[in-house]
């Protein structure tokens, strides 16, 4: 419990630097803030949503201080401020909006990019040095140097515009109204193979490399020695004694190694049109949106920190020494 | 010496080394290797490769050959630079978190794990938005001031672990100063893995720097992959079937970033940094049980 | 060639804060231990591991400092707060060879980077003269061809070369006293020898005191002239090196030295003076003996009162009821 405590004050530490950091940017510009922010829009604003506006940012003249902790309440009421681009539109609707196309494409590529990954990277380990391990290994290392942008443009370039086995972009088709019929899913599905493909491509060898690591270190201990000696079979020894243990630091990876998904998922929709909320950050930055933008950040460290806690969880489920707590790890 | 003397004789290695030789010196003679100006129209609009532009023209008429090695100049040095950054920050922080534990390791770790929760790439763009069009020198600033937490935990961690080793010890028993230590006892046995974070860190901003000139947010008059990548797109390269206007940025980027990632691959195998301070920990973990046993008792 | 030093430890004690979980535990690793070392004399430590030896001789160094307990060598201080020079005699008074050959020498640096740092930190010198000194240092210890040995790194020596680098080493920053913590006990049998016969001519030449850690009581006898017995936390007894192997008092001394295989005993004899028993985690709150659960001739007492220290004989002490 106490472990948890620590945990959550630590995450709102996390959100309150992220805030600040929002507080602090257009304050160090030239010029007044809420106009930098809000640009040739002040122009068609009533004094009473410049003042509205005004105390959510905390753009008045009380003292510094004060006037951080205006926006913090702000930031903690969800109130975030409207939008430049869709002008009266707030903030936090728009990201509402984009957040659930985020949500099931990131989630469901990390789940498949977790387990494919994992499983290529505890083959790897038991075949070590041979050939599979000689050329899945490098591959998939050089494969995450590559940027998301190249692997996203090439897919759609290849299976959109080239083979047209999938559509060039956007969540669904079009011309059908969203409800849950099978006709909408289906093209909901259809749209979400190539931006998942690609983010998966993207993420699998953080799960490969560090599992097929773990796994080599964890061959040489006496315990699967001993599995081995005992007449135990391979694929036994492998999964049973192996692979909990090894998957351990992977799920901690899992949640660090969200952050470089959220970027890579961020160009995934830029390329594929896909209606998220790194869409919805692209068109915000196309035209200077500097409140979007904002907000964008902040529910993204929000999902960050949802998902080390969701890791931290697992972390206890998985590891019997965190939860009597005497391996502080 | 015995290091780069195994380098060579691995084939990971070597293939890594050859790609980036090839583009670091194209980059250093790009004014010499490039036929046109990369920001003069020296063509028709899209022209595809042909013997007069071996990789085809822009949608301004541009060399394309020309543009990309001129690029690479700014590509490379860019991640260089961040990367450079980038290690340093990490070195300085994980060492001396490391080293001197206590209050300095509370304070350090702390920053650490902030910056690591918070997402990478939408704070880099919240600054850049701000900043305007970020010219490439600025792009590597911030890449290299946001992206050491990694690097710093992991130096952290293997200096914990070289702490506890007797050789540390004894260098303290013989009365040397702690900047001595720090430096010429604790260094040398990292050199590893600071050389593949530097390795990785350079890759990294590379993708970085080209994710956010690609989205806008660089300056778009410098030549860099990234800018290229970003005229391609706008000018909907793609769809009017001008494919080599994106497939030859890509290609540099993928090539570069493969190359570096093969040589990090090799130096990873050859200095495996896995210290051996097991022996400790299981010995550590034997007494801690018994002390739990004794006092269950 | 050195003037005579003495350095006596008085009633030192060591807590260490451990964790249970949630519960946190003040652990005692050394209770009311004292002893002395001097020059050109050897004391041996024996005990098993876990028993606070090691941490003796940590705290010596000042690696970490003493719960309660001063140590002072002719009588200053030498625990507590120090200042730079003063940290740094010390230094050159005091050295530490430690038990693991492999984990105690820098691999990243050759032989001669070793040798040579406590010469330029402690004398000073440079250039031919610092060449010189590193060269004769290590032909001091047997380590020849000295040249060649001091172009080489770590991993290119064998265990009982690197202890001879790490006594020279020790030698090098001036030690008159060394505290050398089992420097034998992770070697091949056949080399321990080697290193003892070592230490022992730095002994008697270079009138060189020795702090000797050992869990090997037969070890203890070849070399030592006195022998202090360490039982979880506590010295329960000690006295010359005859009185200790000839006259063992306590249960424990003597179920030690029962466990020396003897060529003159029969196999089937039965180990003298102790059963099994669990060896007990020392916490400042225990009462009693703390050899009292393995003990055959445990007294009610026993469990209830520390034993006061009783010299059975001239300079022979003994902690233990049944004296």
């Amino acid at each position: 419990m106490r472990f948890f405590l620590r945990r959550l004050s630590f995450y709102l530490v996390a959100l309150i630097v992220a805030a600040s950091i929002n507080f602090f940017l257009p304050r160090i510009m030239p010029g007044d803030p809420l106009q930098i922010m809000f640009g040739q829009q002040m122009a068609r604003m009533t004094p009473e949503t410049v003042d509205a506006l005004r105390a959510t940012y905390g753009f008045t003249d009380e003292p510094l201080i004060q006037q951080y902790f205006q926006y913090l309440g702000s930031v903690a009421r969800w109130d975030l401020g409207l939008s430049v681009r869709e002008f009266p539109k707030p903030v936090s609707e728009i990201l509402r909006e984009g957040l659930i196309w985020t949500v099931v494409l990131v989630g469901s590529s990390t789940l498949i990019a977790f387990t494919l990954g994992s499983f290529l990277g505890l083959l790897a380990s038991w075949f070590r040095g041979s050939w599979y391990d000689s050329i899945a290994t490098p591959l998939s290392l050089v494969m995450q140097s590559i940027p998301s942008v190249v692997i996203c443009l090439t897919a759609l370039f290849i299976f959109a515009l080239g083979l047209g086995w999938f559509p060039t972009g956007y969540g669904y088709d079009p011309q059908l109204d969203p409800g849950w019929n099978l006709e909408f899913i289906s093209s909901v599905a259809h749209h979400a193979v190539l931006p998942v493909l690609t983010l998966v491509v993207f993420q699998m060898a953080a799960f490969m490399i560090p599992m097929r690591a773990n796994m080599i270190n964890l061959l040489g201990e006496d315990y699967i020695t001993m599995g081995r000696a005992k007449g135990l079979s391979s694929s036994r020894v492998l999964f049973q004694y192996g692979a909990r243990n090894a998957l351990l630091p992977s799920v901690t990876t899992l949640a660090m190694a969200l952050g470089f998904v959220v970027g890579g998922s961020f160009i995934t929709e830029v390329v594929f049109n896909y209606p998220g909320i790194g869409y919805i950050m692209f068109q915000a930055i196309l035209s200077r949106d500097y409140p979007l933008i904002q907000g964008h950040m902040l529910i993204f460290t929000m999902v960050m920190l949802i998902a080390n806690l969701i890791a931290d969880l697992l972390y206890v489920i998985l590891d019997p020494r965190v939860r009597t707590g005497s391996g502080d790890a | 010496m015995l290091f780069f003397k195994l380098l060579l004789k691995n084939r990971q290695a070597l293939i890594g080394l050859a790609i980036l030789s090839i583009f670091i010196l194209s980059a250093l003679f790009a004014p010499l290797l490039a036929p046109h100006d990369p920001k003069r129209r020296v063509g028709g609009i899209h022209q595809p490769p042909s013997a007069e532009h071996i990789l085809g023209t822009t949608r301004l008429g541009r060399d394309i050959y020309s543009q990309v090695l001129h690029a690479g100049r700014i590509s490379i040095a860019v991640g260089l630079a961040a990367g450079l950054i980038t290690t340093i920050i990490a070195v300085v922080t994980g060492l001396s978190a490391g080293y001197f534990g206590g209050r300095i390791d509370d304070v350090i770790t702390f920053c650490t794990n902030v910056i690591l929760v918070i997402p990478q790439l939408p704070l880099l763009i919240v600054l850049a938005a701000f900043i305007g069009q970020v010219s490439p020198f600025l792009i590597a600033m911030i890449i290299g001031f946001t992206s050491w937490a990694w690097g710093s935990r992991v130096i952290r961690s293997q200096t914990m672990a070289l702490r506890q080793k007797e050789f540390i010890h004894s260098a303290e028993l013989m009365g040397e100063a702690s900047w001595r230590i720090i430096t010429v006892e604790l260094l040398p046995n990292l050199i590893s893995i600071i050389g593949s974070g530097f390795i990785g860190a350079v890759i990294y901003s590379i993708m970085t720097q080209a994710t956010l000139e690609f989205i806008g947010l660089g300056d778009p008059s410098s030549v860099s992959w990234g800018t290229m990548l970003y005229h391609a797109q706008t000018s909907s390269a793609m769809w009017v079937g001008a494919w080599w206007d994106i497939l030859v940025p890509c290609v540099a980027i993928s090539l570069f970033g493969a190359g570096l990632a093969l040589l990090n691959f090799a130096v990873d195998e050859i200095a495996n940094p896995k210290l051996r301070a097991n022996s400790a920990m299981r010995r550590w973990k034997k007494m801690q049980k018994q002390i739990a046993r004794e006092s269950q008792a | 060639m050195s003037d005579s030093i003495r350095l006596e430890v008085s009633n030192l004690v060591k807590d260490f804060d451990t964790s249970i979980g949630i519960r946190k535990l003040r652990m005692r690793a050394l209770n009311d231990v004292s002893l002395y070392l001097e020059s050109g004399k050897v004391l041996a430590v024996v005990g098993e591991s876990g028993s606070g030896k090691s941490t003796i001789a940590r705290i010596i160094a000042r690696m970490y400092g003493p719960t309660q307990g001063e140590i002072h060598i002719n009588g200053q201080l030498v625990s507590g707060k120090m200042k730079r020079n003063e940290l740094l005699k010390f230094r050159r008074q005091v050295q530490m060879v430690f038990q693991d050959p492999f984990g105690s020498l820098n691999p990243t640096h050759n032989i001669y980077h070793h040798i040579a740092r406590p010469f330029i930190v402690h004398k000073g010198l440079k250039g031919s003269a610092l060449k010189q000194a590193v060269i004769a240092q290590l032909e001091q210890v047997g380590l020849t061809p000295a040249a060649d040995v001091a172009e080489r790194y770590p991993h290119q020596l064998s265990g009982g070369q690197r202890q001879r680098v790490n006594i020279a080493r020790a030698m090098a920053a001036g030690a008159q006293i060394i505290l050398a913590d089992e420097p034998t006990s992770m070697l091949d049998v056949s080399i321990r020898i080697g290193v003892l016969n070592l230490m022992e001519e730095m002994r008697d030449k270079l009138n060189i005191g020795f702090m000797f850690i050992t869990h090997d009581i037969a070890t203890a006898r070849y070399f030592a002239e006195r022998i202090a017995v360490m039982y979880v936390g506590h010295m329960v007894e000690w006295g010359s090196n005859e009185q200790i192997t000839q006259s063992p008092k306590h249960p424990y001394t003597q179920l030690l030295i029962s466990a020396v295989p003897n060529p003159g005993q029969r196999i089937d004899t039965p180990l003298e003076g102790g059963k099994r028993g669990d060896i007990p985690l020392w916490t400042p709150q225990k009462q009693g003996c703390p050899f009292a659960g393995r003990c055959l001739k445990v007294k009610p007492e026993c469990h209830e009162q520390m034993p006061e220290v009783k010299e059975v004989a001239e300079q022979h002490f003994v902690r233990c009821h049944l004296y």
